[in-house]
């Protein structure tokens, strides 16, 4: 192996091992708050006043659902608002919402039909009117369990300092391979979100029913209607501006993952993209000491994500292509007379050719990132071979492979200035 | 973007913190598994190097049971039956030999610390396949062998296209088995080996890879074809493998 590969191979490994050791490390110091926290019953005396924001465009299919589950929502019905946005939809959203206010007159529903003008400043809109203490927003194609917001509000009792508080998200009914592989990626995020929340180094809130305080989001300006990511943007300016966020681990939301690979595609990236330029659009905080944890390891952990990616990518290709050429080559060199190449491969196999002391930073590695999935399950109290084990061995050798190209091909797509269409 | 409003009600800024005791006792473990790593990849180099050394010392007993073949061929009686004897403790020895030399090469890449001791492994490697081809040259003769024996002129850092030529001679020698008999020189070892540098000048070699067929140098990659070629009419008596290369 070329020496500079070795090195960044021995840069990347001993990376994401730190990451993973100082994640497992913040579970064991935490472990037993965690666990308090789960047993914690409280009962609600009062119920403050909810907006929840629907905004929706071209979401005939599951809009229906998505108000539906609000309407279950075990909260007293008339603490709760419900507004929802039409963002100038072009199938029909307009009319399945309507039907659903009509079969539900009895209930606070607000309806704003506007022109297309993007999630954000549909959020905006309805912020404006929201009446609520606390408002919570609901992408339309996700739904909330009906005992989420109770415990949401309880959450903010529990911990009063809070300015927002994230669910933990899950997949909708997972059917396809994908779906099925995003599952597993939203169990280890939500372990992770939790963790993260207690170190205060949160930097997302989820658009599937993140709960906000009104009043502190209004003072921030509300939602940035130019990003493409503006759940991820409001995290970043509520840390500068030292909010706390947590997640409430036990408050599920459930929503519906892309089905085939373009879809998953584009979703990741427009989040990768939004994701770098939040990056960029927050610099000022990186190694910034005034910003704790967040500061020092979060946001350079964020970057490095990328740079990982594009270290993935390269030893993708350096260990999967660059033999299979080398072997195309030998074979046309030989004029493709395969029962003797056959023949000319040597099957005895000698231990010692094994590179064992950086096989032994990669299985290393590997099992701290088991310990990480298996935690991750136990954290929602899920099965670990629900789906079956070939998935798990597919998600942890192709899709964060998959996961990396997307963004190289973003990382590519920034540097030569090509706009987001969506 | 909403107009801002004046205040909130009970929300305070956060206490901020640095988990900097957690950050040096990851450190620490990434280090100490780092550090583990490593010393596992020394122990293993160690343990490579002994291996190595005892395929030396006992090809250095095959060498040896070879020359006292030699010996007795040229002491008591040339007979056919001896003849046959040698020429097949030869092609053992030679497999064998070619065998090592590949692990000390794969060994090598995989080195983190002990470059110079392979670098001799090498060189020890190196002179035991010319003492075999001086070898092979006088056996042929005695024993009258319709052999191909064919010196390879290789250098691994500065020469990107040798591999190429490996392969080809790799297909003939898988094809041919005990009738070609390779001896890869490595020439990155001239420095140390004056027969290396005597062989080149000898043959005139300039270019790598060169292959030496029968006194004759041929240099750069000689495609599988024209090395066909060129080996099976060195035969006296060629096998049914050359007929395609015979046409």
């Amino acid at each position: 192996m070329n020496f500079a590969v070795e090195i960044l191979l021995w840069v990347t490994y001993l990376g994401l091992l730190y990451i993973l050791v100082f994640w497992l490390l913040s579970f064991l110091d935490n472990r037993k708050h965690m666990k308090q926290e789960s047993k914690k019953r409280m009962k609600l005396t009062e119920f403050p006043l909810v907006s929840i924001i629907i905004p929706a465009h071209n979401e005939e299919n599951t809009i229906t659902g998505t108000i539906k589950s609000v309407l279950k929502l075990k909260y007293p019905t008339n603490k709760t608002e419900i507004i929802i946005v039409n963002d100038g939809s072009t199938d029909h959203t307009k009319q399945k919402i309507q039907e659903t206010i009509n079969i539900n007159k009895h209930r606070k529903i607000i309806f704003i039909d506007q022109k297309n003008q993007g999630k954000a400043k549909s959020l905006n809109n309805a912020l404006k009117i929201a009446k609520g203490e606390f408002f919570a927003c609901l992408d339309a194609d996700s739904f909330v369990d009906k005992h989420t917001l109770t415990k949401m509000i309880k959450f903010y009792y529990q911990h009063p300092h809070l300015a927002i508080v994230t669910p933990a998200m899950g997949v909708k009914d997972p059917k396809t391979l994908t779906q099925k592989f995003q599952r597993l990626e939203y169990l280890a995020s939500m372990f992770l979100a939790r963790l993260m929340g207690l170190l205060d180094m949160i930097y997302v809130a989820p658009g599937p029913f993140s709960l906000y305080r009104t009043d502190i989001i209004k003072k921030l300006g509300g939602f940035d209607i130019n990003n493409l990511t503006e759940d991820q943007e409001i995290a970043y300016r509520a840390q500068k501006n030292h909010y706390g966020i947590r997640q409430c681990h036990n408050a599920y939301v459930y929503t519906t993952a892309p089905h085939n690979l373009k879809g998953l595609y584009k979703q990741r990236n427009r989040w990768f993209k939004g994701s770098m330029i939040n990056l960029h659009k927050y610099k000022q905080i990186f190694f910034n000491r005034k910003y704790g944890d967040f500061g020092v390891l979060q946001l350079p952990i964020n970057l490095a994500t990328y740079i990982l990616s594009v270290c993935t990518i390269f030893f993708f290709g350096y260990f999967t292509f660059k033999p299979l050429f080398r072997e195309i080559h030998n074979l046309y060199l030989i004029r493709f007379d395969f029962l003797h190449y056959i023949r000319s491969i040597d099957f005895n196999f000698n231990l010692l050719e094994l590179d064992l002391g950086m096989m032994f930073i990669a299985y290393t590695l590997f099992f701290a990132a088991l310990i990480v999935f298996y935690l991750s399950h136990k954290n929602t109290d899920e099965k670990i071979r629900k789906h079956g084990i070939i998935y798990i061995i597919f998600y942890f050798f192709f899709y964060y492979t998959m996961l990396s190209i997307i963004s190289v091909i973003v990382l590519i797509q920034l540097i030569f200035g090509v706009r987001q269409k969506w | 973007m909403v107009k801002q409003t004046k205040s909130t009600k009970n929300t305070k800024p956060i206490n901020r913190r640095i988990s900097i005791e957690r950050y040096i006792i990851a450190g620490t473990i990434t280090l100490l598994i780092f550090a583990l790593g490593l010393s596992l990849g020394f122990v293993l180099d160690h343990k490579r190097i002994t291996w190595i050394e005892e395929q030396s010392k006992a090809q250095e007993l095959d060498y040896q049971s070879l020359q006292l073949q030699y010996l007795y061929l040229n002491t008591i009686e040339d007979t056919e039956k001896s003849c046959h004897i040698l020429s097949n403790t030869l092609q053992t020895t030679l497999i064998t030999l070619s065998e090592t030399l590949e692990d000390l090469e794969k060994f090598e890449k995989n080195t983190k610390l002990n470059k110079k001791e392979y670098k001799a492994l090498l060189r020890k490697f190196t002179i035991d396949n010319l003492k075999y081809w001086l070898f092979a040259e006088k056996s042929k003769k005695q024993c009258n062998m319709d052999a191909v024996t064919l010196l390879y002129f290789f250098s691994r850092e500065n020469c990107p296209i040798c591999p190429n030529q490996g392969m080809i001679l790799s297909y003939f020698k898988t094809l041919l088995g005990e009738d070609l008999l390779v001896f890869p020189i490595d020439v990155d070892l001239k420095q140390t080996e004056p027969i290396i540098g005597l062989l080149e000048s000898i043959h005139d070699i300039q270019l790598y890879p060169t292959i030496v067929i029968e006194d004759t140098p041929y240099s750069r990659v000689v495609e599988k074809e024209e090395l066909g070629k060129l080996i099976c009419n060195s035969y006296r008596t060629p096998s049914n493998h050359c007929e395609e290369y015979l046409e």
